[in-house]
């Protein structure tokens, strides 16, 4: 824990170094503002709450839909495990439509939905069910044989099997699998942020680095990259924290 | 009752030893004795998951049979069916009750293992090597009491072990495994003897 502490401070002191050299070498501010004013600006920043509620906004649609997209997973990796045919057509679809960057379904679900909060919510899911379904039956077809002849044993049904001794025995997996696919949800949700700007009543951080950058406010539009990038690593620190723990 | 008629199992499409004939009667234990990569493990797995999966529960060579995400009461309370405190108070293992598996040893762990079987509501029970990780003396004075408890409860007992002693102190019928199929040996005196001189 003291190690990888040492470590990310090394590591960001070092980087406001880089950031630092590239300042005095570029000598534009409009471009690349120097750090104490990024700093002053995240300051500034964190006493609005005009800030606060876009942060809250991105957070409250990520931790919905991706908690809409995991119970989606979770339903589909259980019929999987129930019915064979269930599971090599979740197969096939995962190998036509994970490789697709869900991104692009942007213009196809607007089509369908118009340009609001619906869309971000479908496109996460989207992104976390094709990302984290397929991982997750495998970890769970692959646990332990031990537990697996526990399992004929026992002569339990798919839920109780999964809830008693599969989930229990995948779930450091799983946990490493769901980080994984949220790091990813919260890169195509800032993206498509970015992209919407505050179309149809939506505000969240993305929306935000797109409004400062408008304003030509660039300090702020740092300090809110630096807010996503740091909410990114605390968040995933803790669920590699959590995997770690509940690893059997 | 377990009833074997020219019984064999097979590995990459040989077969491990001669078809053989096997009859347990219920309330008597079987013992199964042989040397190592015979197959008698592999004729255990075979019955429990081929010919018994409804009706047998198998006790597994690994050391460490119970999950280890639950305490030791609630892997028994999964897995049994009948009461087994008092098996758990008989044999002085209450203490242990609350702990997780990786905090008792592998003896207790064996024995939770076999009390998990005998309570599992189960008529026949397979066991292979279930007390390989206890000393002679708690070994013998487990299985005095398995015997008891496979004839109250009318169980119908496959068992596997190397140890001659225990084979002889728990076994009605003792079989000696080899390429050629199963030889009795329950009422030799000194199965090394035969084994090796015959």
């Amino acid at each position: 824990m003291i190690r990888s502490f040492l470590i990310n401070t090394v590591a960001f002191i070092l980087l406001l170094v880089g950031w630092h050299i590239l300042y005095l070498s570029v000598k534009e501010p409009m471009i690349f503002p120097d750090s104490l004013s990024i700093g002053s600006a995240l300051f500034g920043l964190v006493q609005t709450t005009h800030f606060w509620s876009s942060f809250y906004y991105t957070m409250r649609t990520l931790v919905l839909s991706y908690i809409l997209g995991m119970g989606i997973t979770i339903v589909i990796v259980t019929i999987c495990l129930q019915f064979t045919w269930a599971k090599l057509l979740f197969i096939r679809y995962s190998a036509y439509f994970n490789p697709l960057p869900s991104f692009v379904l942007l213009p196809f679900m607007s089509l369908f939905m118009g340009l609001g909060a619906a869309v971000v919510y479908s496109i996460v899911i989207w992104n976390v069910v094709w990302q984290s379904g397929l991982q997750i039956l495998y970890a769970i077809e692959n646990v332990n044989s031990r537990w697996q002849k526990h399992v004929k044993n026992l002569r339990w049904g798919t839920i109780k099997s999964l809830r008693l001794v599969y989930l229990p025995a995948t779930i450091s997996n799983i946990i490493s699998i769901a980080s994984i696919s949220w790091a990813n949800s919260w890169r195509v949700l800032i993206s498509l942020e970015v992209v919407f700007g505050s179309i149809g009543g939506y505000f969240g951080l993305g929306s935000f680095i797109m409004d400062t950058k408008s304003k030509l406010d660039v300090d702020q539009m740092y300090a809110v990259l630096f807010v996503i990038a740091i909410t990114g690593v605390l968040i995933n620190s803790l669920l590699t924290y959590i995997s770690k723990k509940w690893s059997y | 009752m377990i009833l074997l008629k020219d019984y064999q199992v097979s590995r990459d499409g040989k077969n491990l030893f001669a078809p053989v004939d096997l009859r347990v009667q219920a309330g008597q234990c079987c013992v199964i004795m042989g040397e190592s990569g015979i197959g008698k493990t592999s004729m255990l797995t075979d019955l429990h998951l081929h010919y018994l999966s409804d009706d047998a529960f198998m006790v597994f060579q690994e050391n460490n049979q119970l999950f280890p995400w639950l305490t030791i009461r609630q892997n028994l309370d999964i897995a049994t069916k009948i009461d087994y405190l008092p098996l758990v108070k008989q044999w002085n293992l209450e203490q242990y009750l609350d702990k997780e598996s990786y905090e008792i040893s592998g003896g207790q762990i064996q024995r939770f293992t076999l009390i998990r079987a005998v309570c599992s509501g189960n008529n026949i029970l397979l066991c292979d090597e279930p007390l390989s990780a206890l000393d002679s003396i708690t070994g013998l004075k487990i299985i005095k009491d398995f015997k008891n408890i496979v004839k109250e409860r009318n169980l119908t007992v496959l068992w596997i072990t190397h140890n001659w002693n225990e084979a002889k102190f728990i076994g009605d019928q003792v079989y000696y495994l080899s390429k050629n199929g199963l030889q009795d040996i329950t009422k030799e005196d000194d199965v090394y003897d035969t084994l090796l001189f015959n």
